[in-house]
């Protein structure tokens, strides 16, 4: 295959800036039949070689134009004047994920590459970097300001209660996820955790990567986390970046991002669903979904307690009044008066046994003095109604008569409690405990 | 997973509605306010188990074919 000879191109009409560049050994062969190229072969060929001379160059953005499909923009060098004019795809803009204006340093790679029907010489970009603090400033405030319109920053997801299924996005090395596993509760937290650079080149693949992944593969997560330490506007460039943020937006997880920063807040941030700055305040927030339980449980046990406490109160302090009525609907029926006692006695003891050993099961911060009352109270009435059982028991005529006592009637029915009320002659009847007597006066004794 | 904290909320909401209710009784009727008691009780400690103390489960996710980012 016949070598190529090395070329030099002068450059321009007054050949004295020498060489422009060498083109390398080797590359495309040349028909051997001709001696010179086609314009659109020469182009080609040079296009080629250009292709592999992958280079970053940096300047001052001019004359930027975004276009449909394209943008274009010249880059200047600011102590020659020099230009070097860059044009990329509307999509390669995009996934830059850094917005331009005329007079941002830059930095962009990619390749040098002419333009055939035009002839001239242009620079092919692949990647952009806002060099410097006033460049990067300029494209985080560029980035604010039109997400901030799009309304990516007015969409915030609650997070949900008591979070058990954690995706994790951060870098392993460092402190930062140590912090956060430190300080999260052991509540049996599911941890899953994501390795990604969180600055550099791999930042932002990484970081997009690891959402996507989580999205697909374990949708079901509570909670999406990204964290990150502190650091300078340039460092944190990954989480300025349009994709990453745009990436964010779109995840089913709700996401919570626990990134560092000193004054301007990370535009990840902004688009998160919730956001704080540091790995120990992610720690707390996540633990923090457990609040309704943690502090709401110890809040329901007290009103429950007191509240039963209040109503056993109530109760007791009726017992008096259900005690009369029961007497009073009752009255001469001693047999149905004794039976209702012993019921409510009985309803009463047990609901006071009960009492304590729900009480027990509940808690030992019981209010002790809720139950001495109560106690206290139930005490009294369940002594109270004893007495009137015993006040039954001997009243009840059927016991006496069981004792050998006798009941004796006059000829009309009424109970005979003087001799002086009976005639001689006179049918008594006498009530046994067991049967009854018909007899005859015969005599009568005072 | 959803159930799971679904089931806490309900369970929270639970207890709510059996403070409330005795809290708003007018009626006092024992038998009642001892099942709800009861029925609170369990709850209660149903909840105090969700909160022991069980350690935090921690893994990395095995890429399987990403772009390396070591």
């Amino acid at each position: 295959m016949p070598k190529k000879k090395k070329d030099k191109i002068q450059n321009g009409d007054d050949g004295s800036l020498g060489d422009l560049f060498e083109l390398p050994k080797g590359g495309l062969p040349i028909s051997p039949a001709k001696d010179y190229f086609s314009v659109g072969e020469f182009l080609d060929i040079l296009n080629e070689h250009l292709k592999s001379e992958k280079v970053s160059v940096a300047g001052e953005v001019t004359e930027f134009r975004a276009h449909d499909k394209w943008v274009s923009f010249s880059l200047k060098d600011k102590e020659d004047k020099s230009i070097l004019k860059c044009f990329l795809s509307i999509w390669t803009y995009r996934s830059a994920g850094v917005l331009l204006e005329d007079g941002m340093e830059v930095k962009v790679s990619g390749y040098p590459r002419i333009y055939k029907l035009a002839g001239t010489f242009s620079f092919n970009v692949e990647t952009i970097e806002p060099l410097g603090e006033g460049s990067l400033k300029k494209a985080y405030l560029l980035l604010l300001k039109m997400l901030e319109k799009e309304g990516l920053f007015a969409r915030k997801r609650a997070l949900p209660r008591f979070i058990k299924n954690i995706g994790v996005i951060s870098s392993k090395d460092g402190v930062v996820i140590h912090d956060f596993r430190k300080n999260l509760k052991p509540l049996g937290f599911q941890i899953k955790f994501f390795n990604s650079r969180v600055e550099g080149a791999d930042a932002v693949p990484g970081i997009i990567g690891g959402i996507k992944w989580l999205n697909k593969n374990m949708p079901d997560l509570d909670v999406m986390v990204i964290m990150r330490g502190g650091g300078s506007l340039e460092s944190m460039q990954a989480f300025n970046n349009e994709q990453v943020c745009r990436e964010i937006f779109s995840s089913k997880i709700p996401v919570l991002c626990g990134i560092g920063h000193e004054v301007d807040v990370p535009i990840a941030c902004l688009v998160a669903d919730a956001y704080v700055s540091t790995p120990t305040a992610t720690a707390y927030t996540i633990n923090e979904s457990w609040d309704d339980l943690v502090s709401g449980l110890p809040m329901f046990e007290r009103r429950i307690i007191t509240q039963f406490g209040f109503y056993l109160k109530e109760f007791s302090s009726k017992l008096p009044y259900l005690w009369k009525n029961i007497y009073g609907r009752f009255g001469d029926n001693l047999a149905g008066l004794k039976k209702e006692a012993s019921g409510i006695s009985g309803r009463i003891f047990s609901a006071f046994r009960r009492v304590f050993v729900q009480f027990g099961i509940m808690s030992d911060r019981i209010t002790k003095d809720a139950i001495r009352i109560i106690g206290d109270r139930l005490t009294h009435y369940i002594s109270q109604i004893q007495k009137f059982e015993k006040i039954i028991a001997v009243a009840d005529p059927e016991r006496n008569l069981r004792l050998g006592y006798s009941i004796v009637f006059d000829g009309s029915g009424r109970v005979i409690k003087n001799a002086k009320d009976v005639k001689k002659g006179e049918v008594i009847k006498t009530k046994l405990g067991k049967g009854e007597i018909e007899s005859e006066v015969k005599s009568i004794t005072n | 997973m959803a159930t799971k904290n679904n089931d806490i909320g309900e369970s929270l909401k639970k207890l709510e509605a059996i403070a409330s209710w005795f809290e708003k009784e007018n009626e006092i009727d024992v038998e009642e306010g001892l099942k709800k008691v009861r029925e609170g009780a369990a709850l209660i400690k149903d909840l105090k188990s969700r909160l022991a103390e069980v350690t935090n489960e921690f893994e990395e996710i095995k890429k399987e074919l990403t772009k390396d980012t070591e």
